[in-house]
């Protein structure tokens, strides 16, 4: 394994291990966190199309969400 | 091995479809949507109607169907050097269900879309789960493409398969009441007719004296992407009406496959909310990536596996975006309950540094405009 992906596994690993230490959100408090303005993807449409014309026009995917095959840019 | 592992996943979620649930998660309002999408840009013109609808049932299941139309009009640099202008329709359609149990949702879509030389057919299916009181959420995921691959421009080249096959998992943590963050991973597996039937290669000393030469890529490209992104939101003064009165999140992906290709997208997303109901949003995203390793502008004929396929170039992109969301003080308009407007405008700017124009001979670059105006409402 490449020292590269030894260090990213590494990284993953310790921050997974400190999750239980940051639980520190009440239930009573989450009224902030369900506001769409905190929401990664607001809007489905406009997340579904922006991420069509990247996958079409960019040599990258993945990593944001699943999304259909096809292309439409021959 | 893979498809053993897709059709026991499957199961699995068929069998958790069929179960009695313990209610955690809030189920998904009923919504309906619609949208016009355009972009314009480097020659081509893509325009077309989308619409989304959701329809919750029974307090903990959701089923979601919808469709996006693509007419698509292309004088793009390859087609203008190589072939000639062309006009297609790409039309998509979904159907999909999510299920609540406890504190996990299993959702599942299947896309088939349809274009005059490419057919895609998709199913994905995927879990979240919520722990510590719903400070962290997991997700997993897995989808399956199958593509056929034609040639409107050699009837005898027939259909060719291509297939994908794509894994995430991802975290959500939240650290605080207003601080979110993200960390993704995901793998994709391509294998088939990876290159397009129409592109050529150019062989030789120059672009402008080089002749062309079919494409050809490996038949498999396996990629990996990291994806950290966090929201954090700011609070309004409570004399003012208190709530969140906006909201700044940034995001970085890394890219690397077996192509060699290597890339870096950074975005960072502002969002202002003017009153309750008008929001705000501008968005900057930077992207660069490196060549894959049988690119060339121009390249010697002893290579086997050859590209000119920009988007395989070294090259970099910017691009600015807006936002903005308005939702009208009457709440009810006969079935339809919490109506919105929303568009949003992009600004594209990509510059390459080893793909040229045969035309000119020089560096290729361009701009795009996207668009997109959406209206919806719960119902």
């Amino acid at each position: 394994m490449k020292l590269k992906h030894r260090i990213r596994l590494l990284a993953l690993f310790v921050l997974l291990s400190s999750l239980s230490a940051c639980a520190a959100v009440q239930p009573r408090d989450r009224e902030f966190l369900a506001d769409e303005m905190m929401y990664f993807d607001v809007d489905a449409q406009e997340a579904s199309w922006h991420l069509h014309v990247e996958e079409v026009l960019e040599g990258s995917r993945g990593g944001f969400s699943g999304s259909g095959g096809g292309c439409g840019c021959k | 091995m893979k498809r053993f592992l897709f059709i026991i996943i499957g199961m699995v979620f068929l069998l958790l479809f069929s179960m009695k649930p313990i209610m955690a998660i809030d189920p998904p309002e009923d919504e309906a949507s619609v949208a016009y999408n355009y972009f314009s840009g480097g020659g081509i013109t893509v325009q077309g109607p989308a619409i989304i609808l959701k329809k919750e049932m029974m307090g903990r299941m959701s089923i979601e169907a919808g469709g996006r139309m693509d007419m698509v009009s292309s004088a793009s640099i390859d087609v203008v050097t190589q072939g000639s202008k062309f006009k297609d329709e790409r039309k998509e359609i979904y159907l999909g269900g999510s299920r609540i149990w406890g504190d996990s949702l299993f959702s599942g879509i299947y896309s088939v879309s349809d274009e005059s030389d490419y057919t895609s057919n998709t199913l994905s299916l995927g879990l979240t789960h919520d722990f510590l009181d719903r400070n962290v959420t997991v997700n997993l995921g897995i989808s399956r493409s199958r593509d056929d691959v034609s040639s409107n421009a050699n009837p005898s080249f027939g259909e060719k398969a291509f297939n994908r096959t794509a894994y995430r998992i991802g975290l959500t943590q939240s650290f605080s009441p207003r601080w979110l963050a993200q960390l993704n991973y995901e793998l994709t597996a391509d294998d088939g007719y990876i290159n397009s039937p129409y592109r050529s290669a150019l062989v030789g000393s120059t672009v402008q004296t080089a002749a062309q030469s079919p494409e050809l890529y490996p038949n498999a490209r396996t990629g990996q992407a990291w994806v950290i992104r966090s929201t954090h939101g700011f609070l309004r003064d409570l004399a003012l009406g208190g709530g969140l009165k906006s909201s700044v999140q940034v995001s970085y992906r890394y890219y690397q496959d077996t192509f060699d290709v290597q890339s870096h997208t950074g975005k960072l997303y502002y969002q202002y909310r003017f009153s309750p109901n008008k929001r705000f949003g501008i968005s900057y995203r930077y992207y660069q990536q490196t060549a894959a390793s049988f690119y060339g502008d121009v390249l010697p004929s002893s290579q086997l596996f050859k590209a000119r396929d920009k988007e395989l170039s070294t090259y970099s992109s910017h691009g600015v975006g807006f936002s903005f969301r308005f939702e009208p003080r009457q709440k009810k308009w006969g079935w339809f309950k919490n109506p919105y407007l929303k568009a949003g405008y992009n600004f594209l700017m990509f510059k390459y540094d080893d793909f040229s124009d045969p035309r000119n001979g020089q560096l290729y670059s361009w701009e795009a405009n996207v668009f997109q105006i959406s209206l919806g409402s719960t119902y």
